[in-house]
């Protein structure tokens, strides 16, 4: 009976405050957007003359940096305060990039965002078309920030519409990692165009009693980042000129006729859907498979866990040779105050400076973004100790954008389908492949 | 479902009805308006809490359906009917939804028969070990969805999961289970079945307790086999219970959605996209919260027609019982 | 039980042992997955992935929890759970047993209705109502609180729905003797209703307790800091905070799990008795 006691006080403070709460909550609506909050434009924060104000103000930074990468931040927010000790900064990890953007999002719909945040490179559109992003040109000018020292590519993978949403801060791009002593041993080259793949595959590839004992390549199914630059170096389009599915053309549909053979043939191999990537990895590991097409981001794991020499050559061109961006990027939230705001550019700035450049990028396992960085005595010893990236750099501007629309997450996934029908049920991708182009119209019908 | 067949067991029932029974009527004389209020200001906090985080957010989403809002544009246009025509012209939606009737079958189906079977079981109340290992089975249940489907992702893993250890032992090809359209629904299904039936096999248990034991010594008496008097009074007098798991495990089931999320992303090929995973993913990752709005109200609607076909239709059945 | 009285003494202990040997092996089939789940999080990568798996770790690798304790804050995410799910429980009950009160003994008009409003709620999945009431609790400036954790939860329509239903099987008798006492509604529901419903009334704070503890959607996001996240929040960004690599961090994945799993497997194990006695004796029909 003692516990009974203290349980009706209990609940009628409960509800009181239940009440209160419920009666609050048009008042505090009110205020919040009353407070004037925000919504100042980019340009009139940037020469507000906030550039030298010390105020203290704290900063949220919302990120989707895994273990690997918290020692590198947590040094690179440690030198960031030293520097500007008025700030502070608060980072915030929100899960992978799918979980990060479905808080982002409902922070923007609730009003009460973040200062900076990390935006995966497909997504940039859709939240910068809703206006989400302030724009950063008015500072990149204020502050005369030299843009063209980025990689052109990833620069533009975080322009949209003309306007500068944010600065490329972990990029990766999917390259193929091979097996160097086995090609080696073999006396083989990876292909660096298409028409050398079928070489390639000959003397790679392992049988035994007509079953495939070791592929001579994988490119992974379960995601279109891998196979988009594939697609384009065909020659073909993901979407035309009239922003209408082009995947369908004889052209686009090249580079899955060429997959198509050689998954028959046994040569390559495809994996599709969930845990297919780790399936892939264990695979190429335990030498069942000779090279595999996989992000940069992955290049330190398979050092570190395989037991022969690990290479890197990018990916085999066509009409072009091209690979796509992918990663994240830094931007501000334009719902932000002024101070944060300003604070924030701050913050970007020193995440993406050049000075910063080749030590941040090696702590995460991501790629240097700055040209001038990789001229510099560290950008040098830091060759030195991942001779692989030699092949990504000396394509350095190609490395291209992928394809940016805001529909492009849901109507990739309907190309994506017909490589997994291809994959798991093996449909002949031809044939599918029209549908698949009538039902992105369908969506993209949405968005004229 | 399961208690669909036992109208030869009337008269049992009868009288078990009498006793189970419910006598509500009150036999208090002049309840004014003020004892009525009394009465109803204890359903107040209830009410209001529901209507606070359920129904409003509800209306709100039937509001949100109409329009073409994506959760981060401040303005939301109204589209009127647009999204659910769409969404009736998308072939993504029956394919949704036959999955989320497969699966639900499914996990209805097994979740209560081996509920039931275990319940058959375990119903010993003289030796201690029947408690432990009633206790034991029961631990499942409040193991979270989240651990249960990682531990399961890691036993079907394709190259090191203890699954595929097993089949290579007896001699078959290792299966992707995760990632092969045919297995993957049932891989759901069985994580699933395997959190539930240590609760249905208590609620059942808990059934079975509550059967006089006069009913089984009269049939005793009568000479009739153990089968019979599961099948003319065990099952029967379990109905109450049956039902109440069928429509709490079929609501949920039909809400599947964590064990998606973790395991198989709705993949492969749409072969696990139930509605409540992709409502999310058209909301999260497509940015339509509008479209996703009205995926909810159909959801809804479905949920909520067949609901009360399965209580209208058991309800029947008892009546005709009794 | 009912079978002694037709079969012989022996014959009826064969039986028995025959079942209790049946109940063993299907005891230890579904005990497994935990089973599996507890060696694994012992084991080391290699071992996590040997041709024939070990059913008993090699030795036990206790670096595999040091390295979840480090990158997940335990002891934070463990209080914060216990704080939401026990403040759920108290809120989700009280409010049931006064709503299970209202909708069983009482009379007023549209109850029916109302009741039926009540069951409907349970058709309707947290992936629908959440957007409005995280820009309700962000308004108030509930988020990332324990406010935000537990007041959304307050009322359960599957909690008052079990406790009318025992309620409704309940005599009047007593209440109408309390009523003539003088006994207000209070103390009809807290001192007599509430004993008698004890059963069911245990259950149900059980089941919400592990309901909550193990709630994922709505403390992920309701919550926008390590200082406010729970147990199961914690797990699935373990998980993203080494994806990409999962297959090769299982056995972290599993001690943390492992963790997160403790002590409501201790709670249960010490209470078992009670639970499944309640458990198996609440009028759930």
């Amino acid at each position: 009976m003692k516990t009974i006691k203290w349980l009706n006080p209990m609940l009628a403070i409960i509800l009181t405050l239940m009440l209160a709460a419920c009666g609050g909550n048009t008042n505090t609506a009110g205020n919040a957007d009353a407070s004037g909050k925000g919504n100042n434009s980019a340009a009139a924060v940037a020469d507000s003359g906030l550039k030298d104000d010390t105020t203290p103000v704290t900063i949220q930074y919302w990120h989707a940096h895994g273990d690997a990468q918290i020692e590198g931040l947590n040094k690179m927010v440690e030198a960031f305060q030293a520097k500007y000790p008025h700030i502070t900064v608060e980072p915030v990890f929100q899960g992978g990039y799918d979980d990060l953007h479905k808080k982002l999002q409902a922070a923007v719909a609730a009003g009460d965002v973040p200062a900076v945040t990390n935006v995966e490179v497909a997504s940039l559109p859709n939240f910068a078309d809703s206006g989400v992003f302030a724009d950063l040109t008015p500072w990149i000018n204020r502050d005369g920030v030299d843009t063209n020292d980025f990689a052109k590519g990833m620069l533009q993978a975080y322009a949209y519409n003309g306007k500068q949403f944010g600065f490329p801060l972990i990029v990766s791009t999917s390259v193929f990692v091979y097996n160097k002593t086995l090609l080696d041993q073999l006396g083989v080259e990876p292909p660096q165009t298409w028409d050398e793949i079928e070489a390639f595959n000959e003397k790679v590839t392992e049988r035994k009693d007509g079953k495939t004992t070791r592929y001579a390549f994988s490119v992974p199914g379960w995601d279109t980042w891998y196979y988009d630059p594939w697609l384009i170096n065909g020659g073909g389009q993901i979407l035309n000129a009239e922003s209408k599915a082009a995947v369908d053309t004889p052209e686009s549909l090249r580079y899955i006729q060429n997959f198509q053979k050689w998954i028959k043939e046994g040569s390559m191999h495809m994996g599709y859907g969930k845990g297919a990537s780790d399936n892939m990895r264990q695979m190429f590991l335990g030498g069942q498979i000779a090279m595999v097409q996989h992000t940069s981001a992955m290049l330190k794991t398979y050092r570190e866990n395989a037991s022969f020499e690990v290479g890197v050559s990018f990916l085999p061109g066509d009409q072009t040779r091209t690979s796509n961006i992918g990663g994240a990027g830094i931007v501000i939230m334009d719902g932000a105050s002024d101070l944060e705001k300003e604070a924030a550019w701050k913050f970007v700035q020193f995440m993406t400076a050049a000075e910063n450049n080749i030590g941040w990028a090696e702590s995460v396992g991501y790629l240097p973004t700055r040209k001038s960085a990789l001229e510099t005595e560290e950008g040098k010893a830091y060759f030195q100790r991942w001779p692989q990236y030699k092949a990504v750099f000396d394509n350095f501007d190609n490395v291209t954008p992928r394809l940016q629309h805001p529909a492009y997450p849901e109507f990739s996934s309907e190309y994506k389908e017909v490589i997994g029908e291809m994959i798991l049920n093996q449909a002949d991708p031809a044939q599918l492949m029209p549908d698949a182009a009538k039902k992105m119209n369908e969506i993209l019908e949405d968005y004229e | 479902m399961m208690m669909n067949s036992n109208s030869q067991s009337a008269p049992l029932l009868k009288e078990a009805a009498v006793k189970a029974g419910v006598s509500s009527t009150t036999t208090r004389k002049h309840f004014g308006l003020i004892e009525k209020a009394k009465d109803f200001m204890f359903a107040v906090p209830a009410l209001i809490f529901l209507a606070v985080f359920l129904y409003y957010p509800l209306l709100n989403s039937v509001y949100i359906s109409f329009t073409n809002w994506n959760m981060t544009k401040p303005v939301k246009k109204f589209v009127g009917a647009d999204n659910y025509v769409k969404l009736f012209k998308n072939e993504d939606l029956y394919q949704s939804l036959k999955v989320t009737l497969h699966y639900t079958l499914l996990d209805v189906v097994l979740t209560l028969t081996i509920g039931l079977l275990l319940a058959l079981l375990f119903n010993v109340f003289r030796s201690k070990m029947y408690a432990v290992m009633r206790g034991i089975i029961f631990m499942p249940h409040y193991i979270s969805m989240v651990i249960a489907a990682m531990v399961f992702t890691w036993i079907y893993n394709g190259q090191y999961g203890l699954l595929n250890r097993v089949t290579e032992l007896m001699g078959f090809e290792p299966i992707q289970w995760l990632t092969n359209p045919s297995t993957a629904l049932p891989a759901l299904v069985a994580v699933s079945v395997w959190k539930g039936v240590g609760f249905a096999m208590m609620l059942f248990i808990s059934g079975m307790r509550g059967i006089p034991n006069e009913y089984y010594e009269a049939a005793a008496i009568d000479g009739a086999s153990g089968f019979s008097r599961f099948r003319y009074i065990t099952l029967p007098l379990l109905s109450p219970m049956t039902l109440f798991l069928v429509i709490t495990t079929f609501i949920s089931s039909m809400q599947v959605f964590q064990s998606i999320d973790i395991m198989t992303n709705g993949g492969p090929l749409q072969a696990t996209n139930a509605i409540v995973y992709w409502i999310y993913t058209m909301a999260f990752t497509e940015f339509k919260t509008g479209r996703a709005s009205a995926l909810v109200m159909i959801l809804f609607v479905i949920i909520l027609v067949l609901t009360i076909i399965q209580w209208v239709v058991s309800r029947k059945q008892v009546h005709y019982e009794g | 039980m009912r079978d002694s009285r037709m079969a012989g003494e022996k014959q009826h202990r064969l039986r028995f042992s025959l079942r209790t040997s049946l109940g063993v092996v299907i005891t230890a089939l579904i005990c497994f997955p935990i089973y599996w789940l507890l060696i694994s999080s012992f084991k080391t990568q290699a071992e996590m992935r040997l041709a024939v798996p070990t059913l008993w770790p090699q030795s036990f690798h206790w670096s595999n929890y040091a390295e979840a304790f480090r990158i997940i804050p335990y002891a934070r995410f463990f209080t914060n759970t216990l704080v939401m799910s026990v403040g759920i429980v108290i809120l989700q009950l009280n409010i049931a047993l006064m709503a299970a009160f209202a909708f069983a003994k009482g009379r007023f008009w549209g109850k029916e209705v109302l009741f039926f409003l009540v069951l409907a709620a349970l058709i309707v999945p947290d992936q629908v109502t959440f957007v409005p009431v995280y820009v309700m609790m962000s308004k108030l400036h509930w988020l990332d609180t324990f406010w935000a954790l537990i007041v959304p939860s307050g009322a359960s329509a599957y909690g008052i729905f079990l406790l009318r239903q025992a309620f409704k099987s309940l005599n009047n008798d007593v209440l109408e003797a309390a009523r003539v006492d003088g006994a207000g509604r209070f103390t009809m529901l807290y001192r007599i209703l509430l004993p008698m419903a004890k059963p069911t009334v245990v259950t149900l704070g059980v089941l919400t307790f592990i309901s909550s503890w193990n709630s994922y959607f709505w403390p992920l996001i309701m919550t926008n800091t390590n200082n406010m996240r729970v147990l199961s929040v914690g797990i699935a960004m373990l998980r993203d905070s080494i994806a990409g690599d999962e297959a090769m961090y299982f056995h972290i994945i599993m001690a943390a799990s492992v963790m997160a799993i403790i002590p409501i497997v201790l709670v249960f194990t010490v209470m078992q008795k009670h639970i499944v006695s309640a458990m198996t004796n609440s009028t759930f029909k």
